[in-house]
């Protein structure tokens, strides 16, 4: 540290340095304003392009059709693939939330050297991964399972699940973890002495202590699998109609759909200028809307200060 | 603590008491459930290994011959759908779409966290309205990003589809995470040393270069390979804003506007997902994996190698 400050001229004279100061504190000031703009352009673009829709298509028929013909009727009903979105993410919730809090509790109080370092790299491997590697397995690997699981075309919403919930675990694991690990350790040692085993610690202290910050894992990792476009895109089969919830499909399962964003990225290919395009810009505010309030819920929980009984 | 209290009232019964590891005295339906729950903890820490052992062994099983060949690499992709040639095309796209985004995001995203971290006031409204742009920013998927460029970028600034539109939407979506992690390294920075340095003398601005800067590099080096490895891991922005040409070389540099990267083109991420929805020749897709992910790896290994570094310098500081 001390070679830059031997190498430091201390001969510029003041006002020459008071120019400069000046100069560059705006120079940083206008790149974080820079960020700020970004930001409002997003939503500015997104949003106004999407309410173009509106001015020829009743935003009730939008939000609530069923029909989405968007060059040969002109329907522009997103009912099916907002169900479909909130389906998918709470399915593969289901799935990954206890893997992944049973792994992120193995890594921080059970395994130890080695293995704990295993999980950890495996974690950040698995969270650099692209999606479309993960929806290259989907194809390869999930959905011709589940073509052979029931006499159906394996690209469903089950293929989908799979896919998403390997998508998740590192944001739930790696959160997890931290969190758990920052339980302070007399805690954990108070209940040890009083006789409790380390599962009834695990269980009773450093699970309810940790609660706050694995509620803020769960929420990002929500808002990661409802904005998730490639991997899903490659393995639901992206089929506009209602996704049939009958129990022959298992409830929805093995029926083929289409969510929010792969609407988005399916049809851009051929959208024209006009309302098709504008309806697509429209499923994108719908989704950037679902996923600000997502992300809200997430900074109130982090931002609550961790409960401390004296 | 019910069961506790059912462990010290059984000691008196015929119910044998275990000393578990010095830890605390269970009875056995206590330790039995603490080896079942343990179990399962394993378990499920087992299925994330074994999740991504058997993702990366399949892969790399079925591609791995074929892209380890400097053929593959360097030969430009032919045949259409039939996909007979390699990757240069895209392996190029790639490079552009890095250098691209860094350039861009890099400058703007340090020099916004030394203005969060030495300028600004934490409790001012400008400053909580950046923390709200930079977390929101943080959290918008990436088809929105993609949106956004066909949007602004192709559309309002009329770069069409091209590999510029695609790098800038893709350098807004890395600032966060440039900022987050700059501003992380430039804060684990003592007071001592700016302390020091306007002891000597130096101003702010100086301070800053010469003093805050060097010392954080190697955190702003980690946060740059993390951005890197978001930036070719990213595929939806770039199906979006950039297109997905591959006839020929994209250009640096064009003759009219928007004069740099002017040309729709495909990184390797891009050309990985139409080799696998709407191309026939399976054992490239897996070769085209094999290299996308050594790619990130790679990124990500100098990602933590600047982390370690980091670490070590702070335990030399204390």
């Amino acid at each position: 540290m001390q070679a830059p400050l031997k190498s430091l001229s201390v001969s510029s004279s003041k006002a020459n340095g008071k120019v400069f100061n000046f100069v560059f504190e705006n120079i940083f000031k206008i790149s974080l304003i820079a960020t700020i703009v970004s930001l409002g352009l997003i939503v500015l673009y997104i949003c106004f392009s999407g309410f173009k829709l509106f001015d020829t298509v009743n935003p009730l028929n939008f939000f609530l059709g069923k029909d989405w013909e968007p060059v040969s009727e002109n329907k522009f009903g997103i009912l099916p693939m907002i169900l479909a979105s909130f389906y998918i993410t709470v399915a593969s919730l289901v799935l990954s939330v206890p893997i992944g809090l049973g792994c992120a509790i193995c890594a921080a109080e059970l395994a130890k050297g080695p293995y704990k370092k295993l999980i950890q790299i495996s974690v950040q491997i698995l969270a650099g991964t692209p999606s479309v590697v993960f929806g290259l397995i989907g194809l390869a690997v999930v959905a011709p399972w589940v073509q052979g699981l029931a006499q159906v075309p394996g690209l469903s919403i089950l293929a989908a699940v799979i896919i998403l919930s390997i998508m998740i675990l590192p944001t739930i694991v790696s959160i997890s973890q931290d969190v758990l690990q920052s339980v302070p350790k007399e805690m954990k040692e108070a209940s040890l002495s009083l006789g409790a085993t380390h599962f009834q610690t695990i269980m009773k202290v450093v699970l309810p202590v940790a609660q706050s910050g694995i509620v803020t894992a769960i929420v990002l990792a929500i808002s990661r699998a409802f904005g998730e476009a490639m991997a899903v895109k490659m393995v639901i089969g992206n089929i506009q109609t209602m996704p049939n919830f009958s129990s022959q499909y298992w409830y929805g399962l093995l029926s083929p759909a289409r969510t929010l964003t792969t609407n988005i990225i399916g049809d851009i290919e051929y959208a024209r200028e006009g309302p098709h395009l504008e309806a697509l810009f429209a499923t994108g505010s719908v989704l950037f809307i679902i996923i600000m309030i997502v992300n809200y819920v997430a900074y109130l929980f982090r931002s609550t200060p961790k409960r401390t009984k004296k | 603590m019910s069961t506790l209290r059912e462990s010290t009232l059984n000691n008196n019964s015929n119910d044998r008491i275990f000393v578990y590891s010095s830890e605390g005295i269970c009875t056995r339906k206590n330790r039995l459930k603490e080896q079942l729950g343990f179990a399962a903890l394993w378990l499920s820490s087992f299925l994330v290994l074994g999740v991504l052992l058997t993702t990366l062994i399949y892969i790399f099983a079925k591609g791995g011959k074929q892209a380890f060949s400097l053929d593959y690499l360097l030969t430009p992709p032919e045949g259409g759908r039939n996909d007979q040639g390699g990757i240069l095309y895209p392996l190029v796209g790639t490079i552009y779409l890095i250098f691209g985004s860094i350039l861009v995001a890099a400058p703007i995203g340090v020099f916004a966290a030394i203005y969060l971290r030495e300028y600004a006031d934490p409790e001012s409204a400008f400053t909580k309205c950046a923390r709200f742009a930079i977390d929101s920013l943080a959290g918008i998927p990436s088809v929105i990003y993609g949106l956004f460029g066909l949007a602004f970028f192709v559309s309002f600034l009329e770069f069409k589809h091209s590999m510029l539109a695609g790098s800038l939407s893709v350098s807004i979506m890395i600032l966060p995470v440039i900022i987050r992690t700059s501003e992380e390294a430039i804060n684990s920075i003592p007071q001592s040393y700016r302390d020091a340095s306007f002891a000597l003398g130096a101003n702010k601005v100086q301070t800053i270069f010469k003093v805050i800067l060097p010392c954080s590099l190697t955190g702003i080096f980690t946060g740059l390979m993390l951005s890197v490895g978001r930036a070719v891991a990213e595929s939806a922005v770039l199906i979006l804003a950039a297109g997905g040409s591959i006839t020929s070389l994209p250009r640096l540099f064009g003759g009219s506007y928007p004069f740099v990267m002017p040309d729709s083109g495909r990184t390797l991420a891009v050309h990985l997902y139409y080799q696998a929805t709407s191309y026939d020749n399976p054992d490239k897709v897996f070769a085209t994996a094999v290299i996308l992910i050594m790619l990130v790896l790679v990124v990500n290994l100098l990602a933590f190698v600047g982390l370690s570094a980091r670490q070590t310098i702070k335990q030399k500081n204390k």
